[in-house]
């Protein structure tokens, strides 16, 4: 395309398109347009770094960088910057100043038309998951949905509660989860009943998944429940106890992964909560 | 990083998680036993359940009412329920408003009644 500020019979502008055609993924860009380069981020210190070539109406081939700081708190974090007009030749976007894993972090490369967030999205260039080794790129990058392909799994250490309280633990704002496991220990007080823990889920206010613990704990003992997928019920003879439930499950930002417990008594006291789920980033 | 405990519920948690990722605490639900107490079912917590009182447990398999302090072993209680917690907190970002460039600008959804450093 003749950009459309240049007389076509401009000899740099002429000279400038020529050069596009050895880059058939040239993306042509107006004065108006710009470079959007967005990002949601779970790892701490993790800034996106954006470099390329773009291709001015004079002629020159020019390099950029910029870099984007990210939030740890899956919101979506932006930078807008005018390049000029001309053909944006390649673009990658990558991870810099940390070291993630695949999944906890999502970039986007966008032109828009107007300034930062209120601008008019005119093209999404690629979008994924990227890393500090895996860019996403363009060309020849691809559009990704935030949830598609492997999340990352890591541990999550819950709130460890106060005597008589049950746990629970909610997903966070921004998050998806598939629950792998959960352990947690249970210490019962002297009074004499017998408990059995539930392990539930559900959407905060609504019950999709029970599983029962299967077995009782008396009084003044202290036992260590994990529910994970697939398996039975079964107990060792140092008394921890394995609790199946379904690894399929997908849980939602809000969902909660909780204990309901039969007889549970005022002293009884459940230890801080280990998960271990795999994420993915829905940003927020 | 810091570990808090939470005047709502008093759990306590530390803010930053192995590997550095943030953890956003969510008090949890308020565990109620129903019970009867001079003739007035009511339900109470955990804490605040009398020998004096009265509660339904499943009993070789039927439902009877039998004193807190009449309680055998292998009696199941019935009719605990969960109800959200008074003044509970909840960590989890809600975007608050744009700033000029029209960036989001966060907050906590509910402070609740506060925390503590432990």
């Amino acid at each position: 395309m003749v950009p459309s500020s240049q007389s076509a019979m401009d000899p740099a502008a002429a000279a400038a398109y020529a050069r596009t055609l050895g880059a058939p993924g040239a993306f042509y860009m107006t004065g108006e347009d710009a470079l959007q380069i967005s990002g949601w981020n779970i790892t701490s210190a993790a800034r996106l770094r954006a470099s390329g070539r773009f291709l001015g109406c004079d002629g020159v081939i020019r390099s950029f960088e910029h870099d984007l700081p990210l939030t740890t708190d899956r919101v979506i974090a932006s930078l807008t910057r005018q390049l000029g007009e001309g053909w944006l030749l390649n673009l990658t976007v990558r991870v810099t100043g940390a070291t993630s894993v695949y999944g906890q972090t999502v970039a986007r490369a966008q032109v828009v038309r107007g300034l930062e967030t209120s601008g008019i999205v005119l093209a999404t260039l690629c979008h994924g998951a990227v890393t500090s080794m895996q860019p996403i790129a363009f060309p020849n990058g691809r559009v990704l949905s935030m949830v598609e392909g492997p999340g990352a799994v890591r541990s999550v250490t819950g709130t460890d509660p106060a005597a008589g309280v049950e746990i629970s633990e909610t997903v966070p704002t921004g998050a998806r989860w598939r629950l792998l496991s959960v352990s947690f220990a249970l210490v019962t007080d002297a009074t004499v009943a017998t408990r059995i823990p539930a392990v539930v889920v559900d959407d905060g206010t609504n019950t999709y998944s029970r599983t029962d613990g299967g077995v009782g704990q008396t009084a003044s003992l202290t036992r260590i429940f994990t529910a994970a997928g697939g398996g039975m019920f079964a107990t060792n003879v140092g008394g921890q106890h394995h609790i199946p439930f379904s690894n399929r499950l997908l849980l939602l930002a809000g969902h909660r992964v909780r204990t309901v417990t039969s007889n549970l008594q005022a002293g009884d006291n459940y230890g801080a909560p280990q998960l271990l789920v795999e994420e993915w980033i829905e940003g927020a | 990083m810091a570990r808090l405990k939470c005047r709502a519920c008093g759990g306590e948690y530390d803010t930053d998680q192995p590997g550095g990722f943030l953890y956003f605490h969510v008090c949890p639900p308020l565990s109620r036993i129903r019970v009867t107490r001079g003739g007035v079912e009511q339900d109470v917590a955990a804490d605040s359940v009398r020998p004096t009182d009265t509660v339904k447990v499943r009993r070789a398999g039927a439902v009877v009412d039998v004193l807190v302090s009449a309680v055998q072993p292998d009696d199941q209680r019935v009719g605990d329920s969960s109800i959200e917690r008074p003044n509970r907190r909840d960590e989890n970002v809600v975007v608050s408003g744009y700033d000029e460039r029209g960036h989001p600008t966060v907050t906590i959804r509910s402070a609740g009644a506060g925390v503590d450093r432990v």
